[in-house]
């Protein structure tokens, strides 16, 4: 519109009229504005704080397992202290002879860089070759469970809210919220009582573990099939505790929806009723529940300990149940830092995800007026 | 003098009894608040005050041991032939007091600075709602985990008050955001006119109008809480003594008990004691809920 | 075109069945804009929603019929229509546009696909041939289509979204329009808007229209005829004209002299004193009877039925109407204007 003068291009001033500092001030500013941006950063700081409170909790405390592993490797090889520091410091990331914000430092340092530090146990090898042996196995049997009990909990949710009131609501709705009352363990602890003492419907000891050996890893019907027998027990414990939040969840979404007023318009106008339920109902009620899933799937994660404890599955929840009874510090923080890495990302996931599927959010300015 | 006081103290006497009343009506209308209630009741009867009557029974018997139930026992014998019920009783008081501890520390950080963060504003409402916000993505269960284990808690006390710590962030945001909608409601606005200080106009004013949410995050602060210490528990991971609900759990885990066909009793007792306990909270809480949010409780 | 008979509706409450609507009845001929007045609680709404068989779960039809005549002259009775019928019927026959334009449009998708549903579900064509109707029907409300269809409702203001929501009406080419409280929720400025594009639509296009409100200034620009309802039933049916200069029942008159004048002098405004009656416990007698001036005893022993008054077409439930033609006297003169006159 209005053309630059020379005075104006000097300045610096674009044909828009702002100057180059405020462009460059207002694209930063957009930047940051967007969500994704923001999250990121809360993100970062999260686990910056878990990074921070576990590095302290390990080497601050009286008693810290630092020390008692230099004592202990001092007690049983008899190497002088100095020595037993550098093989600590080498195992731990730290180098002990440094104030404690240079080890600070220095092992925030290695963690960008990835590096791990190696297992106490183990000797050489290093935390992230344990990790990826086994987080697969985690996130296989969590995410299935999640996943089957999210779909399934959706649709029965949705059903439960059309037949209100119905024995098919009273139904699903106690039966979901009583078995995810329990907690998961005990679940666990149940099926393997019940499943496999009592009645002896399930080979138990057999099912322990991820594979059976002697079955060769590859797409194979049979691999999968055996990782499928493996993983089934887990995979239940998950899908039943779960379920009955994502039944009461839709259900409720799903009234409130039914409700709203572009419902009955949609009615009015002839809608059939199919077209209704999905996309006008089923795509309404679900985005409250789209972020809860990813909520969910992080905190799962992190509480996959206790199930895969008892039913023996190598998972991270039982690594580091390993690793805490056989004292692998570095194995410990690595195992926590992964689990808060995933908790952090599916939080940002859902924010994400969120604001992709609610065209009312995350839009750059509406067209209002 | 004297005759005119009696009724009015009759009323102030009968006030708790009748809002008691009240409630219970209320609940009477939700069977299964009514026996979450119940179930509650029984098992914090059960935890804390049947002890006096029916203290601990250490008596070892070799050749009992894994028996079915009888009326000797009515929940059968464990792995040294002692009494399952016995151990039953004894065995909920530490389990249930972490759990409600931890749920009143957290209640009272998450009122405190909430509120605080609300009616004071300002920077220190943005420093106290960003720690928050981070704290509320810490995953609970491993930090508490590792706690456990690097910190070798052998009090009960440290492991609720951990569980506080962890755990205040979701209360905290509810309460400030309700603090802060009645901020700007007349009564609180003619207390402050009042001059009536900072902590009568939280403590007075607004409070009692969050009782909801406060009796409901406790309800739920203790569920998990007990999840998290009866979980630690099973896994060993807290030093254990005593008897208890979880040391049972471990044991049996540990002593193989899962796999034997007549252990069922001494593994199933602890097992449902701790999960009927929780569902009793749960549909308390679920009936509560039901109750204090008027839009459910009007619609059809 | 549509015949209202009897009809009446319950809403099953914990207190009992409150009657919504009792004994309604009313014709709407081709081509005539009907308004239908009354205050909130009347059961004007109600009764409205049930000509689409929209009614909630809690309301049930106790009796009466719902008489519609297609094009063709065929008469159905809505009541016994099937659900693939019922379906059609709805929008492409009588198309019922309700109060809260705000939250009308599914919010997850655009205004486009809204349209294009409407349209499939009627077999209306190819998206092509949707995409060209809706075009036509945005123009005709003088709005641009391609901004609108591209939007998401809740980018567009409230004015917007209630103009889209009676072009989207108009789709099917219905012959009635029912319109719950089209101006309500919407400024002075853009009520003015809608009415004129009501009337120049309506002009254009022909269909026959129902409109429900509670503001009498409505009805005086758009309306062929008019009933007030109060307490669930008809308590006047007349012209426009016969209403506003020389109506026949106490309520009427109380509803003219409770609209307040733009211009003149303060203090002409009467409300009507007291309170609608409880629809769950109605009195035996006249319903409005409470609150009317000129109540004699006999009122209280029966509801009185509509009576045909001194004028051709104009009913009026009230033993007492010719004490209110004597009341609101020469018919020269509205009597809204007379009441701020004096």
């Amino acid at each position: 519109m209005a053309a630059t003068t020379p005075v104006q291009t000097q300045a610096g001033f674009d044909a828009g009229g702002r100057s180059t500092y405020g462009a460059a001030r207002s694209l930063v500013g957009g930047i940051w504005g967007t969500p994704l941006v923001r999250a990121l950063a809360r993100g970062l700081l999260t686990t910056f704080v878990v990074v921070t409170m576990t590095f302290f909790l390990i080497r601050l405390l009286p008693g810290n397992p630092v020390d008692l592993y230099i004592n202990q490797v001092i007690a049983e090889t008899g190497i002088t202290y100095a020595q037993a520091a550098d093989q600590a410091s080498g195992l731990f990331n730290l180098d002990l002879k440094a104030p404690l914000h240079q080890q600070y430092l220095d092992y925030l340092g290695r963690l960008v860089r990835g590096d791990l530090g190696a297992s106490l146990l183990s000797q050489g090898t290093p935390v992230t070759t344990v990790i990826l042996a086994f987080l697969p196995w985690t996130l296989f049997a969590v995410g299935t469970g999640l996943l089957l009990s999210f779909v399934l909990g959706i649709v029965l949710g949705l059903l439960a809210a059309y037949w209100r009131n119905s024995v098919f609501d009273t139904a699903v709705s106690s039966i979901g919220s009583l078995v995810s009352s329990v907690p998961n363990y005990l679940v666990a602890l149940l099926l393997v009582v019940f499943l496999g003492t009592q009645f002896r419907l399930l080979p138990i000891t057999q099912m322990r573990g991820a594979s059976t050996p002697g079955i060769p890893p590859g797409f194979t019907p049979s691999y999968i099939g055996d990782v499928l027998f493996h993983g089934a027990l887990p995979i239940t414990v998950f899908f039943l505790t779960l379920i009955g939040h994502w039944i009461l969840s839709m259900k409720s979404a799903t009234l409130a929806t039914l409700e709203e007023d572009y419902v009955t318009v949609a009615r009015a106008r002839g809608l059939a009723d199919r077209r209704i339920t999905s996309a006008y109902v089923g795509r309404n009620a679900i985005l409250p529940l789209v972020t809860q899933f990813a909520i969910a799937a992080g905190y799962v994660v992190g509480g996959a300990i206790f199930v895969e404890s008892i039913l023996v599955y190598p998972g991270v929840g039982l690594k580091l149940y390993q690793a805490i009874q056989q004292r692998d510090y570095t194995v410990m923080q690595g195992i926590v830092l992964i689990i808060t890495v995933s908790v952090v990302a599916a939080n940002i996931l859902a924010d994400l995800l969120y604001s992709r599927l609610d065209p009312r959010i995350g839009r750059a300015g509406g067209a209002g007026g | 003098m004297s005759a005119a006081a009696t009724p009015l103290t009759m009323a102030r006497l009968a006030g708790p009894w009748v809002k008691v009343v009240d409630f219970l009506r209320l609940l009477s209308g939700r069977p299964i608040g009514l026996v979450g209630l119940a179930g509650v009741i029984f098992f914090v009867l059960l935890a804390f005050v049947v002890p006096f009557f029916v203290p601990y029974d250490d008596k070892v018997n070799v050749t009992a041991i894994y028996e079915a139930p009888t009326l000797a026992h009515p929940l059968g014998t464990d792995s040294s032939g002692r009494d399952v019920w016995n151990q039953i009783i004894n065995g909920g008081r530490d389990i249930l007091l972490v759990g409600f501890l931890a749920a009143f520390f957290s209640t009272v950080i998450a009122v405190t600075f909430g509120s605080l963060a609300a009616t004071v504003g300002g920077r220190l409402d943005t420093a106290i709602l960003g720690i928050t916000d981070i704290w509320l993505t810490i995953p609970h269960l491993p930090v508490l985990i590792v706690a456990a284990a690097v910190l070798n808690l052998s009090n009960l006390l440290y492991i609720a008050a951990i569980l506080a710590v962890l755990g205040w962030a979701s209360l905290l945001r509810q309460i400030r955001a309700q603090v802060l909608s009645l901020r700007e409601r007349d009564y609180v606005e003619a207390a402050r006119s009042l001059d009536l200080g900072l902590f009568h106009i939280i403590f007075r004013e607004i409070l009692p109008s969050m009782r909801s949410y406060i009796v409901i995050h406790f309800i739920f602060a203790m569920t998990g809480a007990i999840y998290a210490v009866a979980g630690l528990m099973l896994l060993g991971l807290v030093p254990l003594s005593g008897i208890n609900w979880g040391l049972m759990l471990n044991l049996a885990n540990v002593k193989g008990a899962i796999f034997f066909k007549d252990s069922i009793w001494y593994i199933l007792s602890p097992i449902l004691a701790i999960a009927l306990f929780q569902l009793s909270l749960v549909w308390l809480s679920s009936a509560l809920e039901d109750i204090f949010n008027p839009r459910l409780r009007s619609g059809g | 075109m549509l015949s209202v008979r009897h009809l009446s509706i319950d809403y099953l409450t914990r207190r009992g069945p409150v009657h919504s609507v009792r004994d309604v009845s009313f014709d709407l001929h081709k081509g005539e804009t009907l308004a239908v007045i009354g205050e909130s609680g009347s059961g004007k709404t109600t009764m409205a929603v049930s000509l689409v068989r929209l009614s909630p779960r809690a309301a049930r039809i106790t009796a009466g019929q719902i008489l519609y005549r297609t094009a063709e002259g065929e008469t159905i009775d809505v009541r016994g229509l099937g659900t693939d019928e019922l379906r059609h019927y709805r929008w492409s026959e009588l198309a019922m546009v309700f109060q809260a334009a705000l939250n009308a449009f599914n919010p997850v998708i655009t205004i486009w696909e809204q349209f294009h549903d409407t349209g499939q579900a009627h077999g209306y064509g190819s998206a092509k041939k949707i995409r060209q109707r809706a075009d036509e029907l945005l123009r005709l409300v003088h709005l641009e289509p391609d901004r609108m269809l591209r939007a998401y409702p809740h980018e567009l203001s409230g004015g917007m979204r209630q103009r889209i929501l009676i072009a989207m009406s108009l789709m099917l080419e219905p012959q009635v329009v029912v319109l719950d409280e089209p101006t309500t929720a919407l400024d002075i400025l853009t009520q003015r808007q809608i009415i004129d594009l009501l009337g120049n639509l309506k002009k254009r296009l022909g269909f026959s229209l129902v409109f429900i409100s509670h503001d009498l200034s409505i009805a005086a620009e758009l309306a062929d005829r008019v009933i007030t309802m109060y307490a669930g039933t008809v308590v006047e049916r007349a012209s426009v004209q016969d209403l506003f200069y020389r109506p026949r029942h106490p309520y009427s008159v109380g509803l003219l002299r409770a609209v307040p004048r733009v211009s003149g002098e303060l203090g002409s405004v009467e409300s009507i004193a007291g309170s609608p009656p409880d629809l769950i416990r109605l009195p035996p007698g006249c319903t409005y009877e409470p609150r009317c001036p000129l109540r004699i005893p006999e009122c209280r022993e029966a509801e009185p039925a509509l009576l045909a008054v001194d004028l051709p077409d104009h009913d009026a439930r009230c033993i007492r109407w010719q004490a209110v033609a004597e009341q609101v006297g020469s018919s020269e003169v509205p009597v809204a204007v007379k009441a701020a006159a004096s």
